[in-house]
C-alpha cells in the first residue's frame, strides 16, 4: 500500500533516533526456520543456500523485520579446530574441543571464513540473502563472541577453570578468538551483513560478574569498538540469566 | 487514419461542415494569410483581428508516421508528429505558425518547428501558475502577437478584435447551451475547435444543421486526456456512447469561458486564454479537478474514458489524480500512438466498457421501473 | 600512494590505517559542538550495509579525500533528518537544480535538499521500491528516474517533512512537475516558483531577470515566514561568497580532471563533486572543506604527474546517468572522462558581489541548462568539447524524460558534424540485467572503436 513503509526504512529511522510508522519486530527466527522450509537441521547448518531459502519463507509467513544468519554458538571454534556434532534435528553442539593442552594455544591460527568450517555456510547465505532482498530487509548475522569461542576452543569447563587456575593462558585464548571474530566479522560485513553479537556462555547463569568484567566484557568492548568505528550499530545478545 | 462515422446525421453534419470549411479555405487561400495555432493558449481572435485566418494544427488524416524528424519515439506523439502535420495538404499553405508555451514538450517542439521550417515561428511564455506575473506573461504574448502581425505586414485592429470577441462569445454560449442539452455530437464539437470558419459561420452552420436529440438509454461518457487523433472518437461514438462532456483541449473546456468585451481586448483575451486555462500543466491542478467533477457531475456521466497520447506528461502522468477524482465513476484509462495506432485494441477495450456501461444502466432502469 | 580505484572490500581494509583522530574531528555541522552523531568519515562499507548495494560493485579512488567525498555525500540521507532534530528549518527544493539554494542558506538555521535527487537511491540500494512506490500513485515507467522523489515523500522514510517546498514550473521538466503536483496533492505544501522561458536567441533578456527577481522576492517573503527572520543583505552577500568559493573550487577541480597529464580522479567522484554546487548536501560549510580537500589531493597528482593507470582515451559525458556503474564501466575499458554537461549550467559560474540580491539570483538562474532551446544545450557540449578536448562523447538518457528527446539528435548532429564520435543510449531502471548489458556492450564496442580511430588518424 502506498505510504507504507518497508523493514529497511524502519530500521533505517530507527538508528538515526527517527520514528518509524511502527517499531520493527525482529523475533530470532533462526533454526526455526528450517522447519518452515521443511529441511532437517543438517542441512540449514550446512548449507547457505538452504538457510537463505528458509530463511525467506520464514519471513514470509511471519513478515517480522530482518533476516538472520545463525547456526550455532561454536562456528568460529569449529572452524578453527574444535569438533562439532552435527545434528538432524537440533543445533550443532561441542563433540571434542580442539584446545586439550594449554600450549596448543600458540598454535592456533586466525580462520579464513572463506573456507574453513562452515564460515563460508554464513557467507554464502548472506551474499544469496543480500542480492535477493536486501533492498528491503537488513541482513543480521550473530557472531560468537571470544568469551564463548573460547569456550567452544577449550571446553565450557576447563574454559571456566582456565580463568581461575590459569588466567594468562585464558586471556591469551580470548585474544586469538577475539581476532577471529574480527576477521569474521569483516567478513560478514563485506558480504551485507550487520553483526550481531552472542555470548551465551558469559551470562549470569553461568559465570560470576567478577568473571564477566575480567574475561568477557574487555573483548565484548573490544569488538563493539571495532564495529563502532565502521559507525555500525550493534546489538549484543546474551541468553539466560544477565 | 481517418474517422469513419456510422451515424449518418453525424455524418451528414460533418460532410456539411467540411464543405463550407473546404471552400472558405480555397476562396481565403490567396485572400489572408493562414496562420497555424497550437492549443487553448491562443487567442484566435487576435490572428483575425490582424486580418489572418487561424487554423488549428491538430492530427490530421494523411500524415506520414515515419516523418517524425529530429525528436525521438519517447517524445509525446503529437509534439513528434507535427512537422509530419504540417506537411499535409490542410497545413502547406501557412504563412507562419503561433502558439503559448503550455507543457514543456510543446514548448520544445515549436523549438524544433522554429529550427526546422521555412515560416516563422513565435512561441511566448505562458504561466504554469495561477495570477502569478500578469503583466510579464501579458507582455510576452502581447508582443509576439505583435511580431507575428509585422512578419505578415499586418498590423492587429483593436477594435475588430473586440467585434471577434464578441463574435466568439456567442458562438461559445450556443455551443454550451447544445452541449448542455446534448444536441451537439462531440466529433462535431472537435470540427468546430479545429475550424478555421469565423465564428459568425459556424453560428449559421449550427442554425442550419438538425439538431441531434440525446438518447436517454445511450451510456453518457467524459472524454478526457491529451488531444485525441483522428479516428479515435469516431470509434467511441460507433459504439453507441454520447460523449457529453469533454474535457480534452478539443472539448468543452476550449469554450467554457465568456470573454470582456469592455476594456483592452488583449487583457481581457489573456483572463480567458492564457490565466483562466486549466490545461493540466497549470498548477495546482486542483482547479482542472474541481473543473472535471464538477461537469461530470453537472452532465450527468456514466462512465470516463481517459485517453493519453503516449509519453504525454501532462495528461499522462495525472491519470491516476483523475481517477481518484472521479472515483465512484467507472473509469477506463487507454494510451494511444498516433505513429502506430492499435485500432483493434482500442474497438476491444471501448466496445467492452461501454457495453458494461450499457448493462449497468439497464440494469438501473429496471430498477427504477420496479421501484415504481 | 599510487592513486588508482578499489572496490569496497579494500577500503575496508584501508580503513584500518586512517587515524583515529582524523574520524573523530571529520564531522557535519561543526556548529553543533556536542553532536555525537555528526562524524562520517566511514568507508563504502558501512554504507552497504544499510542498504545501498550497488557500492559493492563500484570502484573508488583510494585517496582519503575520495573517502570523506564519498562519506559526506552518502550521510547526506541522515543530516537532513538531524537538521530536523537540531531545530534547523528544512526547505525542499524541486526542479531548479541549484538556481535557488543560495537565497536559502542566506538564512541562519536553514538546510536545503533536493527530492530531484534521490532518483540515484534505487541505483544505489539495487531496487525499485521508490519507483514502484511512485507506480501506485500514477507516475510510473513512462516518466524519469525522478519519480523516485514521489515515491520518497510518500514513504517518509527518505528525509523528514520540509518546512517548505519549493516546486519550480515552467520551462523545466514536465515529468518533475508532476511529480510535484502530486506531492502537493499528498498534503506537502508547495511554493511554485515560476520560470519562463529564455530566448536564446534574444539580445536582451531584462524582462527575464526582473521577472525572476520577483519571483525570488516572493520566495524570500515565505522563507521570511517559515524563519521568522528577516532577510539581510549581509548574510546574503556572505552567502553568496561562501558559494563563490565553492563554485570556482570546482571549477579548478575540472580543470586539473581535463589538463593533468593522467585521470587524478574518478567519473563517479567528479559526478559527486559537480553535483555538491547543488545544495551542498546540506552543509555548506562543510562541503567547501570536503571540496577543498578534494582539490589538493587532485593538484597534488597532477604536479606529481600520477594518476590512473590504463585510462587514456578522453570522454566527455552528456547528461548524468543515474547509474554510477556506467561511469566505473567506462574507465574499466581505459577511458578517461575528461568533461561532462550535467545539465547543471546554473550552477557553475561566479554570482556578482554586488547589487541587488534578487537581480543576482535571477541573472544566475537564468544561465540555466534546460530553460531555453536545445540550441543552447548543443553549445554548452561544444563548448565542453572544447575545453577538454574530448575524442568521444557519452550521451547518456532517460526513457520518458521530457528533454531527451528533443535534445539528443540535435546534439548528435552537431557532433557528426564536428566527426566527434558519439555513444546515445537510455540508462536503465535497476534490475533490468538483459538490458543493461546491451550498454556495455555498446560501450565496449565504442571504446574499441574510439582506440581504432586513434591507431588511423596516427598513421
Amino acid at each position: 500500500m502506498p505510504g507504507e513503509m518497508n523493514p529497511r526504512e524502519r530500521w533505517g529511522l530507527l538508528l538515526i533516533d527517527e520514528f518509524p510508522d511502527r517499531p520493527p519486530v525482529f523475533p530470532l527466527i533462526t533454526s526455526h526456520s528450517a522447519k518452515i522450509g521443511g529441511i532437517d537441521m543438517i542441512k540449514y547448518s550446512t548449507r547457505g543456500k538452504l538457510l537463505a531459502e528458509t530463511q525467506i519463507k520464514a519471513q514470509k509467513r511471519y513478515g517480522h523485520d530482518g533476516l538472520s544468519v545463525f547456526t550455532d554458538v561454536g562456528i568460529i571454534a569449529e572452524a578453527m579446530g574444535s569438533k562439532y556434532s552435527i545434528r538432524e534435528f537440533d543445533v550443532p553442539i561441542l563433540e571434542k574441543p580442539l584446545i586439550e593442552n594449554i600450549s596448543q594455544i600458540d598454535d592456533l591460527i586466525i580462520p579464513d571464513p572463506q573456507n574453513s568450517g562452515r564460515l563460508p555456510v554464513y557467507l554464502e547465505a548472506i551474499d544469496i540473502l543480500f542480492e535477493q532482498k536486501g533492498d528491503v530487509l537488513p541482513i543480521f548475522a550473530y557472531i560468537p563472541c571470544p568469551f564463548t569461542t573460547s569456550a567452544g576452543l577449550r571446553g565450557t569447563e576447563n574454559f571456566l577453570m582456565d580463568t581461575v587456575l590459569d588466567p594468562e593462558s585464558a586471556k591469551k585464548l580470548l585474544d586469538i578468538s577475539l581476532k577471529s571474530a574480527i576477521e569474521f566479522c569483516d567478513a560478514c560485513i563485506l558480504a551485507g551483513a550487520l553483526p550481531i553479537m552472542v555470548d551465551p556462555l558469559a551470562s549470569g547463569s553461568v559465570i560470576s560478574r567478577k568473571t564477566y568484567a575480567e574475561f568477557a566484557k574487555p573483548y565484548q568492548k573490544a569488538m563493539i569498538d571495532y564495529l563502532h568505528r565502521y559507525d555500525l550499530d550493534i546489538t549484543l545478545h546474551i541468553w539466560g540469566y544477565f | 487514419m481517418k474517422a469513419i462515422y456510422l451515424d449518418t446525421k453525424i455524418l451528414n453534419i460533418i460532410t456539411k461542415f467540411d464543405v463550407l470549411e473546404n471552400q472558405l479555405l480555397s476562396e481565403e487561400a490567396n485572400k489572408k494569410p493562414l496562420v497555424g495555432y497550437l492549443c487553448l493558449r491562443t487567442p484566435v481572435e487576435l490572428i483575425e483581428a490582424m486580418g489572418a485566418t487561424p487554423i488549428r494544427i491538430v492530427p490530421t488524416p494523411g500524415f506520414n508516421v515515419y516523418d517524425y524528424g529530429n525528436i525521438r519515439p519517447d517524445g509525446c506523439s503529437f509534439c513528434r508528429m507535427l512537422p509530419s502535420f504540417l506537411k499535409t495538404e490542410k497545413y502547406k499553405n501557412l504563412s507562419a505558425i503561433i502558439g503559448g508555451a503550455c507543457c514543456d514538450q510543446m514548448r520544445r517542439a515549436m523549438d524544433t518547428l522554429k529550427r526546422d521550417m521555412d515560416i516563422p515561428v513565435f512561441l511566448y511564455t505562458a504561466p504554469r501558475t495561477f495570477n502569478q506575473g500578469t503583466s510579464f506573461f501579458l507582455n510576452e504574448m502581447k508582443s509576439s502577437f505583435e511580431q507575428l502581425a509585422e512578419s505578415l505586414d499586418l498590423e492587429i485592429d483593436k477594435g475588430l478584435a473586440k467585434d471577434y470577441i464578441d463574435a466568439r462569445n456567442k458562438l461559445r454560449e450556443r455551443i454550451n447551451c447544445l452541449r448542455e442539452s446534448g444536441s451537439l455530437p462531440d466529433s462535431l464539437l472537435h470540427r468546430i475547435s479545429a475550424s478555421s470558419l469565423a465564428s459568425g459561420s459556424i453560428l449559421d452552420l449550427l442554425d442550419k444543421i438538425e439538431s441531434i436529440k440525446s438518447d436517454v438509454h445511450s451510456p453518457k461518457i467524459m472524454l478526457a486526456g491529451s488531444i485525441p487523433g483522428t479516428w479515435e472518437l469516431a470509434e467511441i461514438e460507433k459504439t453507441g456512447a454520447e460523449v457529453v462532456a469533454d474535457v480534452t483541449c478539443m472539448g468543452d473546456r476550449a469554450y467554457k469561458d465568456l470573454d470582456r468585451r469592455d476594456g483592452d481586448p488583449f487583457e481581457n483575451l489573456y483572463d480567458v486564454y492564457i490565466e483562466n486555462n486549466l490545461c493540466p500543466h497549470r498548477r495546482p491542478i486542483t482547479n482542472l479537478l474541481d473543473y472535471i467533477h464538477d461537469l461530470a457531475q453537472s452532465r450527468k456521466i456514466d462512465g470516463v474514458i481517459y485517453l493519453t497520447l503516449k509519453y504525454c506528461h501532462p495528461w499522462g502522468l495525472s491519470a491516476e489524480r483523475m481517477r481518484k477524482t472521479l472515483s465512484g465513476i467507472h473509469f477506463m484509462k487507454l494510451d494511444d500512438d498516433l505513429t502506430s495506432p492499435a485500432l483493434s485494441n482500442f474497438r476491444t477495450r471501448v466496445g467492452a466498457f461501454i457495453e458494461m456501461l450499457q448493462a449497468k444502466k439497464i440494469e438501473q432502469e429496471k430498477r427504477a421501473k420496479i421501484a415504481v | 600512494m599510487k592513486p588508482k580505484q578499489i572496490d569496497y572490500k579494500e577500503w575496508h581494509r584501508f580503513f584500518k590505517s586512517i587515524p583515529d583522530d582524523d574520524i573523530e574531528n571529520t564531522r557535519y555541522y561543526r556548529h553543533l559542538k556536542d553532536a555525537e552523531w555528526s562524524q562520517y568519515l566511514f568507508p563504502p562499507s558501512t554504507h552497504l550495509i544499510y542498504g545501498n548495494r550497488l557500492l559493492r560493485k563500484l570502484k573508488f579512488d583510494n585517496s582519503q579525500a575520495s573517502l570523506r567525498l564519498w562519506g559526506y555525500v552518502l550521510s547526506e540521507g541522515e543530516r537532513i533528518f538531524r537538521a530536523r532534530q537540531t531545530n534547523m528549518n528544512i526547505a525542499a527544493v524541486m526542479g531548479d537544480l541549484g538556481a535557488v539554494p543560495p537565497l536559502i542558506y542566506s538564512f541562519k538555521n536553514v538546510t536545503a535538499f533536493y527530492p530531484d535527487c534521490l532518483w540515484w537511491t534505487p541505483f544505489l540500494m539495487e531496487s525499485s521500491v521508490l519507483f514502484d512506490e511512485a507506480a501506485e500513485l500514477g507516475i510510473g515507467e513512462e516518466s524519469c528516474f525522478v519519480r523516485a522523489a514521489l515515491g520518497a515523500f510518500s514513504k517518509r522514510a527518505y528525509f523528514p517533512k520540509p518546512d517548505i517546498s519549493i516546486g519550480t514550473v515552467g520551462a523545466t521538466c514536465d515529468d518533475m512537475a508532476a511529480v510535484i503536483s502530486e506531492t502537493e496533492l499528498q498534503g506537502n505544501k508547495v511554493h511554485y516558483f515560476e520560470h519562463p522561458q529564455r530566448n536564446d536567441f534574444a539580445t536582451d533578456n531584462r524582462h527575464l531577470i526582473d521577472f525572476l527577481r520577483d519571483q525570488y522576492r516572493q520566495l524570500c517573503s515565505q522563507l521570511e515566514k517559515i524563519t521568522g527572520q528577516s532577510f539581510s543583505d549581509t548574510q546574503f552577500f556572505d552567502t553568496i561568497e561562501k558559494v563563490n568559493v565553492l563554485r570556482n573550487i570546482i571549477k579548478d577541480i575540472k580543470s586539473i580532471l581535463s589538463e593533468a597529464s593522467l585521470n587524478t580522479m574518478g567519473a563517479c567522484e567528479m559526478m559527486n563533486i559537480e553535483f555538491s554546487a547543488l545544495s551542498y548536501y546540506g552543509d555548506l560549510d562543510e562541503c567547501i572543506l570536503v571540496m577543498k580537500n578534494i582539490r589538493n589531493e587532485m593538484k597534488k597528482r597532477q604536479i606529481d604527474k600520477t594518476g590512473y593507470d590504463n585510462q587514456d582515451i578522453r570522454i566527455l559525458w552528456v547528461t548524468p546517468p543515474a547509474d554510477l556503474l556506467l561511469l566505473n564501466y567506462i574507465e574499466e575499458l581505459g577511458g578517461r572522462v575528461v568533461g561532462s554537461e550535467y545539465l547543471i549550467n546554473q550552477t557553475t559560474t561566479a554570482f556578482r558581489t554586488e547589487g541587488d540580491p534578487f537581480e543576482i539570483l535571477a541573472e544566475n538562474h537564468l544561465k540555466g541548462s534546460l530553460m531555453g532551446s536545445s540550441d543552447f544545450r548543443v553549445k554548452l557540449v561544444l563548448d565542453e568539447l572544447e575545453r577538454t578536448k574530448a575524442e568521444g562523447v557519452i550521451l547518456s538518457g532517460v526513457f520518458g524524460s521530457s528533454h531527451c528527446p528533443y535534445e539528443t539528435v540535435p546534439i548528435i548532429n552537431a557532433l557528426r558534424r564536428k566527426k566527434i564520435p558519439v555513444l546515445a543510449f537510455d540508462v536503465v531502471s535497476p534490475g533490468k540485467k538483459r538490458l543493461q548489458s546491451q550498454i556495455f556492450n555498446r560501450m565496449e564496442a565504442f571504446m574499441e572503436s574510439l582506440r581504432m580511430r586513434r591507431v588511423k588518424y596516427a598513421r
